[in-house]
C-alpha cells in the first residue's frame, strides 16, 4: 500500500479549526455556560474616586426580591486576604524590590475606596435583573476624600495621598546608568527632547470580563469558571488568598472572547465570586458589563514622560536620557505589578546602538483604575517617543529620517547586540525591513510629491517607527513577580493512534488550537483532524503561567515539541523492538514507523499504539508504559522579533482631521507556522495601535470621575477608520528557540502612534506642530495651526478650496496589486 | 410584571412569559438557550447583539423582548442547516475572517441582511455597511474580503429554516 506524503501543516495557511463552531454561535463564552440553581452576582461600585467608608447599610437590599446574600468588604476579608502584588528580589534588582511599595487591594473595598468603579459590596440574586434591583437598595455611607488625578499633582508635596502610611504617591521609583550619558550629553553637537502626555487606554475586548463559580459542600471542593488567560495562576493566587487547598479547586478558562493583557491579571471579582458560592451553596456568575468594564477593567499606557536625545553633527545618537513618570491608578494589577514602567525603562533605546543611557522612573498612584498589562505594555509608548524624537533629530540636523535611522540601527554584523540595559539580540532585520518598506512606497518621489501637494494647499506626510519587541522570555526575566517563564505541556496518544495535546494556556482567540496541531501534527506527521488540543483546565492540563508576553508559539510550541519527541522515542523503542532491530534504524515516514531502507518492515501508527498499549506481550523485552510524555521547555532569555511601521496620512488643516491613506508594516517574527493567522495578528494589533495613536482616551476629570463610560466616548475604530493594511514578511529565525519561532501576537500594536505621530508631524511641518500628546487629536492640531498662522511666517502657498477630497488622486492609496 | 409573547426564530414557533423589562438579546440567551447571540455594550454601540427582525437588521439589546411580539427573527443559529455552514459561514472561515469569535455572530447577521435584500454594494460600501459592528480582534480587513466574497457568490435562495441548533 502507497502511503501518501505528510503534507507538512507548519507555514501553511490552515484554515482555524476554532472557526465552525465559532461561526455557528456554538462557542461556549463564560456568559454561555449555565449550571443548576445558578444564581447572578451585582457589584455595587464606588461613585466616588477617593473616600472613606463610613458605614454600610445593606438590610434593604436584603429585603429585595430574589436576593439569597450581600457581602460587604468588612465580611469579605475574614475569609480572604487582600491581593498583594509585589516585587520579588531577583538577581540585580534588589533595589528595586526594596523601594516598591506595596498596595493592599481588597476584593471588596474595605475602609477606603481609591477609584470610582472600585467594587465595594455583592450582591447575589436569582437573576442579574433581581440584583441589580437590589444593589441599587445598598446604602453605602462614603466620606469624600481629596482626590488627585494627574501624576504630576500627585508628586507634589502637598498631594493627597492614597496611601498616608507611604508618605507619598510612588509605588515605585527606579534609577539606572549605562555608559556614560553625561559626556554623551555633554559632548553631543546637538539634543532634542521632548516631554510627552499620553493617553490612558484599556483592551476594550468585545467581550468583558466574567467569572461562575460553585462550590460542592460534600466534596467541600470549588470550581471556578472565568475568562482569564492565566487560569492556572489563577488558581494559585484564589487558593493562597482564601486559605483553600489547592487540591480541591478546578479553574477552568473557556472560550474567550479577547484578552490583550486586560485578562492576564487576577481580578478581584473571582476572589469574591468565589467566596459567595460558597456561602450561598449554589453557582454564582458574575458577568461585567460595559460600563463596570470601562470604569474598572485595568487601564494602560498613561504617564508623562520626558526623553531626550543626544546626537553628532552627522547624526549618530550619542546618547539617551528620560524621565518616565508612568499613571499607576489606585492598585497594582496582580501579579505583574509596575510592568509598564519597568519595561519601558529596559527597552527603551530600541533598536539602536545607544549605550549611554540614563533614566529614572516612578510608578505613581492616582484615584483611576489600576494601570496593568495591555498589548505589548511599555513598548508602544516608549517606540512612540524615540521614534518621533528620531523625526526630530532629523529635522534638525536637515538629515533625511531613513537616513539617520539607518546609521543608528543595529546592523547584522552587530548580532549578538547587547543593549546598555543587558538585553541580548541574536537575530533581526532591522535595516532590511526599513529598506523593503521603502522600496514599497517608491520614498524617493514622496518629497517632491509631497511638495507639490502643499503647493496646492494639501498636507500629506509620511511616518515610519522601527521597533524589536520582547518576547516569550525567559525565567529570569519574571524572577521580579515571584514567577517563571517556562512551560508543560502533556502529549498523549491514544489506542487508535489519534493524538491529544494538553496544555493549561487558555486561548483569547488567536488560534492556538490550530497552530499547536499544525506543530504536533508535523511531528507525527498526521494530518490536522488526528490532532485535538486541550485547553485551560486545571484538572486535566499541567501548569502553565499563561497566555502573555506573545510566548505561546515559543513556549508552548516547544514543550509540545519536546513532549512529541518524546512519545516518538517510546513508539521507536515498541518498533524496534517487534521489528527485531536497532531502535536507530527506525524512522517515521509519512505517518508511519518502520525500518529506515525497507519499505515492506513498516507499522502504522495505530499499530504500534495497540502493541504498546493492549498488547506489551507481544513486545520482546519492553515494558508496559503509556505513549504519553510530559515536557516542559525553558525558552532562551528573549526571543526578539522585529518590524517597521510606514504611515502616509493626509491632515486636513481646516479641522485637524487625519485621514491614513496608507499603512505598511514589514514584519519579522522568524519562522511562521501560520502566515494567515500572523497577518491576523498584526492587522488587529495595529488596529488597536491606531486606536491608541487617534481616538482612544479614558478621561477623568479633577474629582477622579470617568467622563469616557461608554462606547459613545471611549472610541476603537471601526471598519470607517482601519485602513487596509499592507504586509511584508521577512523571516529572521531565532538562533535560540525551537523551530526558530519567534513571539509576534502583540507586536502590531506598539509601532502605529510612533508611525502616526511621525507623518502628521511631517505633514504639518510647515506649521511647525509638536505631536507629543495622544491621542492626537483633530483639536489638539488645530489649535497649533491656529497659533502658527498667528504669529505668521507660514508659507501655505496658493490655498485650495476643498471640495470631497479624495486623496486617491495623490497617488498614496498605492493600490495593492 | 410579566406578558406571553409568541414569536418565531429560525423558523421554530415559540410562546413564553416574559418580565416586561427583558431585553430582547437576554430573552434568545436564557429563556430559548440561543446563545449564539452576544452582549457586547448593552448600549446599542457594539453590534455584537445584532439579529434580523422581520427581515431588518436590529440592536437586540435595545429591545424588550415584548416588543419583538409577532416577530420572525433570525439569529446566528438559523444561519447553517444540516448540510452544513452556510456561503456566507464559509466565506469568513476561508478568509480568517474572525479570530475570538465574539463579534462574529453580529457580523454575519449584519452581512446576512445585505445578501437577503439582494443589495451589491462595492467594497468601500461594504465597508460603510459594518461600521456599525465593532471587532477588536482582526483590524476588519478580512471580514470585509469575506462579506464581498460572499456578495460575488450569492446564490438566491432564501435562508434555510431550523438551523445548526
Amino acid at each position: 500500500m502507497m502511503a501518501v506524503g505528510h503534507a507538512k501543516l507548519t507555514g501553511t495557511n490552515v484554515k482555524r479549526v476554532e472557526a465552525p463552531r465559532l461561526l455557528t454561535g456554538r462557542g461556549q463564552f463564560i456568559d454561555d455556560i449555565t449550571l443548576p440553581g445558578m444564581v447572578a452576582v451585582a457589584f455595587v461600585r464606588s461613585p466616588y474616586a477617593h473616600a472613606t467608608i463610613r458605614g454600610i447599610d445593606v438590610s434593604e437590599a436584603l429585603q429585595s426580591p430574589g436576593v439569597l446574600a450581600v457581602l460587604t468588604g468588612e465580611e469579605a476579608r475574614l475569609e480572604a486576604r487582600p491581593l498583594q502584588a509585589k516585587l520579588h528580589e531577583a538577581p540585580g534588582l534588589e533595589r528595586l524590590a526594596r523601594t516598591y511599595r506595596i498596595a493592599d487591594w481588597y476584593p471588596l473595598a474595605f475602609g477606603r475606596v481609591r477609584f470610582m468603579g472600585e467594587a465595594v459590596v455583592a450582591v447575589v440574586a436569582e437573576t442579574r435583573y433581581l440584583a441589580e434591583d437590589a444593589a441599587q437598595k445598598v446604602s453605602v455611607d462614603y466620606e469624600p476624600l481629596p482626590t488627585v488625578t494627574d501624576v504630576k499633582r500627585a508628586l507634589e508635596p502637598t498631594a493627597p495621598l492614597l496611601y498616608p502610611e507611604w508618605g507619598d504617591n510612588v509605588m515605585l521609583r527606579a534609577d539606572s546608568r549605562y555608559g556614560d550619558p553625561d559626556f554623551a550629553f555633554r559632548d553631543a553637537s546637538v539634543v532634542v527632547g521632548e516631554t510627552f502626555r499620553t493617553n490612558r487606554c484599556t483592551g476594550l475586548s468585545i467581550e468583558t470580563r466574567g467569572c461562575i463559580a460553585a462550590y460542592d459542600p460534600s466534596s467541600e471542593s470549588l470550581s471556578l469558571w472565568t475568562s482569564s488567560q492565566i487560569p492556572h495562576v489563577v488558581r494559585m493566587t484564589v487558593a493562597q488568598l482564601m486559605g483553600f487547598p489547592e487540591n480541591k479547586l478546578r479553574v477552568i478558562a473557556p472560550d474567550i472572547g479577547g484578552g490583550f493583557g486586560i485578562k492576564s491579571h487576577v481580578f478581584p471579582e473571582e476572589i469574591v465570586v468565589c467566596l459567595l458560592a460558597r456561602r450561598v451553596a449554589r453557582p454564582v456568575k458574575w458577568i461585567e458589563d460595559r460600563s463596570e468594564n470601562l470604569q474598572s477593567a485595568i487601564h494602560a499606557r498613561q504617564g508623562l514622560f520626558t526623553v531626550e536625545l543626544a546626537a553628532s553633527n552627522e547624526g549618530s545618537i550619542l546618547g539617551l536620557r528620560a524621565k518616565l513618570v508612568s499613571d499607576a491608578g489606585a492598585y497594582p494589577a496582580y501579579p505583574g505589578t509596575s510592568n509598564e514602567p519597568l519595561h519601558m525603562s529596559v527597552i527603551l533605546p530600541g533598536p539602536y546602538r545607544i549605550q549611554n543611557y540614563q533614566y529614572e522612573m516612578f510608578n505613581v498612584v492616582t484615584n483611576k483604575s489600576p494601570l496593568g498589562p495591555y498589548r505589548a505594555v511599555g513598548a508602544p509608548m516608549a517606540t512612540y517617543m524615540v521614534e518621533y524624537l528620531v523625526d526630530c533629530l532629523a529635522r534638525e540636523l536637515k538629515m533625511d529620517p531613513v537616513e539617520l535611522r539607518a546609521k543608528n540601527l543595529i546592523r547584522p554584523e552587530d548580532f549578538p547586540y547587547t543593549t546598555a540595559t543587558g538585553l541580548v539580540y541574536d537575530s533581526g532585520s532591522y535595516a532590511e525591513s526599513l529598506q523593503k518598506i521603502l522600496e514599497l512606497t517608491n520614498y524617493g518621489n514622496f518629497r517632491q510629491e509631497q511638495q507639490c501637494l502643499r503647493a496646492q494647499g494639501r498636507y500629506v506626510g509620511l511616518g515610519i517607527a522601527c521597533y524589536v519587541e520582547i518576547t516569550a522570555p525567559g525565567s529570569m526575566f519574571y524572577a521580579i513577580w515571584d514567577q517563571s517563564g517556562f512551560d508543560t505541556v502533556t502529549v498523549r496518544l491514544t489506542i487508535s493512534g489519534k493524538i491529544n495535546v494538553e496544555t493549561g494556556m487558555s486561548c483569547p482567540g488567536q488560534g492556538y488550537q490550530t497552530t499547536l496541531a499544525q506543530i504536533v501534527g508535523d511531528e507525527f506527521e498526521v494530518g490536522l483532524d488526528d490532532v485535538t488540543i486541550l485547553m485551560g483546565d486545571s484538572s486535566a492540563t499541567p501548569f502553565s503561567w499563561g497566555s502573555h508576553s506573545s510566548r505561546f508559539t515559543v513556549v508552548c510550541g516547544g514543550a509540545a515539541r519536546l513532549a512529541a519527541r518524546k512519545v516518538k522515542e517510546k513508539l521507536f523503542d515498541i518498533a524496534a523492538r517487534f521489528l527485531d532491530v536497532d531502535p536507530d534504524q527506525i524512522e517515521m515516514r509519512n505517518g508511519r514507523i518502520g525500518v529506515r531502507g525497507k519499505s515492506e518492515q513498516e507499522l502504522a501508527l495505530a499499530e504500534v499504539c495497540k502493541l504498546a498499549m493492549v498488547r506489551p506481550d507481544r513486545v520482546p523485552g519492553s515494558t508496559p508504559a503509556a505513549l504519553e510524555a510530559t515536557q516542559s521547555y525553558e525558552p532562551p532569555p528573549l526571543t526578539t522579533p522585529n518590524a517597521t511601521h510606514l504611515a502616509i496620512v493626509e491632515v486636513d488643516p481646516e479641522t485637524g482631521q487625519v485621514q491614513i491613506l496608507r499603512y505598511i508594516v514589514a514584519h519579522d517574527c522568524g519562522k511562521m507556522i501560520n502566515p494567515m493567522i500572523v497577518d491576523g495578528q498584526i492587522r488587529g494589533g495595529a488596529t488597536q495601535g491606531i486606536g491608541n495613536a487617534l481616538y482612544e482616551d479614558l478621561v477623568y476629570d479633577e474629582q477622579g470621575q470617568l467622563r469616557t463610560g461608554s462606547l459613545m466616548h471611549y472610541l476603537i475604530p471601526t471598519t470607517m477608520e482601519t485602513p487596509d493594511i499592507e504586509i511584508i514578511h521577512l523571516e529572521t529565525p531565532s538562533s535560540l528557540t525551537q523551530g526558530g519561532v519567534k513571539g509576534m501576537g502583540e507586536g502590531g500594536a506598539i509601532a502605529p502612534p510612533g508611525a502616526l505621530a511621525n507623518a502628521v508631524a511631517d505633514a504639518l511641518s510647515p506649521f511647525g506642530v509638536k505631536v507629543n500628546e495622544l491621542p492626537i487629536t483633530p483639536e489638539r492640531l488645530w489649535r497649533q495651526i491656529q497659533q502658527a498662522r498667528e504669529r505668521g511666517g507660514v508659507d501655505e502657498g496658493p490655498f485650495r478650496a476643498r471640495k470631497n477630497s479624495r486623496s486617491d488622486e495623490s497617488g498614496f492609496t498605492g493600490e495593492r496589486e | 410584571m410579566q406578558r406571553t409573547i409568541r414569536l418565531r426564530v429560525n423558523g421554530v414557533s415559540y410562546e413564553r412569559t416574559v418580565d416586561v423589562r427583558k431585553l430582547l438579546v437576554d430573552f434568545l440567551r436564557d429563556d430559548l438557550d440561543l446563545t449564539g447571540t452576544h452582549v457586547g455594550c448593552e448600549h446599542g454601540v457594539c453590534g455584537a447583539c445584532t439579529v434580523l427582525l422581520n427581515r431588518a437588521s436590529i440592536r437586540s439589546c435595545l429591545l424588550f423582548a415584548v416588543q419583538a411580539d409577532g416577530a420572525e427573527l433570525l439569529t446566528v443559529e438559523g444561519l447553517s442547516s444540516k448540510d452544513g455552514l452556510s456561503d456566507l459561514q464559509k466565506a469568513f472561515w476561508e478568509h480568517h475572517a474572525l479570530q475570538c469569535g465574539f463579534c462574529t455572530p453580529g457580523f454575519l447577521m449584519t452581512a446576512q441582511e445585505m445578501l437577503e435584500t439582494g443589495q451589491s454594494p462595492n467594497k468601500e460600501e461594504v465597508r460603510q455597511l459594518l461600521a456599525g459592528n465593532l471587532c477588536r480582534c482582526t483590524g476588519y480587513q478580512n471580514i470585509v474580503e469575506a462579506v464581498c466574497d460572499a456578495l460575488a457568490n450569492r446564490e438566491k435562495k432564501a435562508p434555510t429554516g431550523r438551523g445548526g441548533a
